[in-house]
């Protein structure tokens, strides 16, 4: 009876600790100084791409009619609720990304005006056209803990012609055997490091622009 | 007494030793790109498993051998997976470092278990070696004993590392997992279409990731 107890517990504790796969990461905070200023109007573009999710594996007992039972159940759940299932990296998280991104670049006064767009239909020649394009956004496995990789590629664009054009590759640190660091601070991690990468590389096109 | 302390032992054992089974990539430091007057070997090592279906979860022996006969057809159908784009990445990876003004020199005569690095770099006059292996390919799926447990997903495992044959010392690793779900159905023998396409872009994602993970900033 005692080690049924022991069981059980041990199990809840097991699944206190697994991450959840709905929740969204909260605005990112960019708090150091980007010391740039451009006398121009920017557009920042947001693109989407490919989405790889990963699903909550189905922990099994070794007892094949309880199994059975168990997979025939998780399944249905699948089918009817996946968001409760499904780790992923999609629009929510990229949107949240996007905003504070173009916050960021407000706050710090980096242009005169910056606003979001998804189709740069209302850009003049002089104005600067950042793309940011979320190439391919993956979360590994539940062995991998759920670690987050995101390919994101920069492209600035002034006056019809392509001036800069980086690829960045960024992934979470799910942590060590015992860590607990939840889905949601994961987001956080990968999307600060993104950011960070974008806004070096703003400066580094706007180094180039001055040396010429 | 001494029962729960042995089994305490081997418990921290058995986590130490699963911790250190897992691979952790090596990020590229920017040094690397200070130094264009480098040369750097590349070299593709033979496919690691022939492209088949791989049979994930809780399976005994006489099941795995049942179900293999079962999935015959699609295995014979996977073994012809074009790998010609394995061929090619040792050069994409060639093109892109000339790009950046760093010379290189491809390997053709690498063995899979040649793990004497420092001859594929003297070979090719050079001390940093960049070897590329495509470690898994074709589907996987999770089987309860002989129940599937859900569709068969396109499956790709790349790996990377570029290693200083001058110290052994790991200067880049990756390894990218990719599993893509089939867009509509996949149990279309013999051609198996729509379980083709996945496997191309789970491809085309693997590919792309690797390069740009070594890129990634530059």
């Amino acid at each position: 009876m005692k080690k049924n107890y022991l069981v059980l517990l041990i199990i809840f504790f097991l699944n206190s600790c697994t991450p959840m796969p709905e929740q969204v990461m909260p605005p990112l905070q960019y708090n150091m100084p980007i010391n740039l200023h451009l006398n121009k109007k920017a557009y920042l573009q947001w693109k989407v791409g490919e989405q790889y999710s990963s699903t909550v594996p189905v922990a099994l007992s070794g007892n094949p009619i309880a199994d059975t039972i168990g997979v025939a159940i998780i399944n249905r759940e699948y089918k009817r609720n996946p968001g409760r299932f499904t780790f992923t990296y999609g629009k929510p998280q990229q949107a949240v990304f996007m905003t504070s991104l173009k916050n960021t670049l407000e706050q710090q006064h980096v242009f005169n005006t910056i606003e979001i767009i998804t189709h740069p239909h209302q850009i003049n020649s002089d104005d600067v056209l950042i793309t940011v394009e979320f190439k391919m956004t993956r979360v590994s496995s539940a062995d991998e803990k759920y670690k987050i990789i995101l390919d994101a590629e920069l492209a600035i664009i002034q006056g019809g012609k392509l001036q800069f054009n980086r690829t960045y590759l960024v992934e979470s640190n799910p942590g060590r055997f015992f860590s607990t660091i939840s889905f949601k601070n994961q987001q956080t991690d990968v999307s600060q490091q993104l950011m960070q990468r974008i806004i070096f590389g703003i400066k580094q096109w706007s180094y180039q622009i001055k040396q010429r | 007494m001494i029962h729960i302390i042995r089994s305490i032992f081997v418990i921290i054992a058995l986590i130490m030793l699963t911790s250190c089974a897992t691979q952790k990539n090596v990020k590229l430091s920017e040094n690397f790109w200070n130094n264009p007057k480098q040369k750097i070997a590349l070299a593709t090592a033979s496919v690691a498993t022939k492209p088949q279906l791989y049979q994930h979860g809780y399976q005994g022996l006489l099941e795995i051998a049942i179900s293999r006969a079962m999935n015959k057809q699609l295995n014979s159908h996977l073994m012809q997976t074009d790998l010609m784009w394995y061929q090619k990445l040792a050069s994409n990876f060639a093109a892109k470092l000339n790009e950046r003004g760093i010379s290189t020199k491809i390997d053709t005569q690498l063995n899979v278990n040649e793990k004497n690095y420092s001859q594929i770099a003297s070979r090719a006059g050079s001390d940093k070696v960049l070897v590329i292996q495509l470690e898994a390919i074709g589907a996987v799926r999770n089987y309860y004993g002989l129940i599937p447990i859900n569709a068969p997903q396109a499956y790709c495992v790349l790996s990377g590392k570029l290693i200083n044959t001058s110290n052994n010392q790991v200067l880049w690793s990756y390894q990218t997992k990719v599993i893509r779900p089939v867009e509509g159905k996949w149990d279309q023998p013999p051609h198996y279409p729509e379980l083709d396409h996945a496997i191309k872009i789970a491809i085309n994602t693997a590919e792309h990731e690797l390069i740009d993970s070594f890129f990634s900033g530059h």
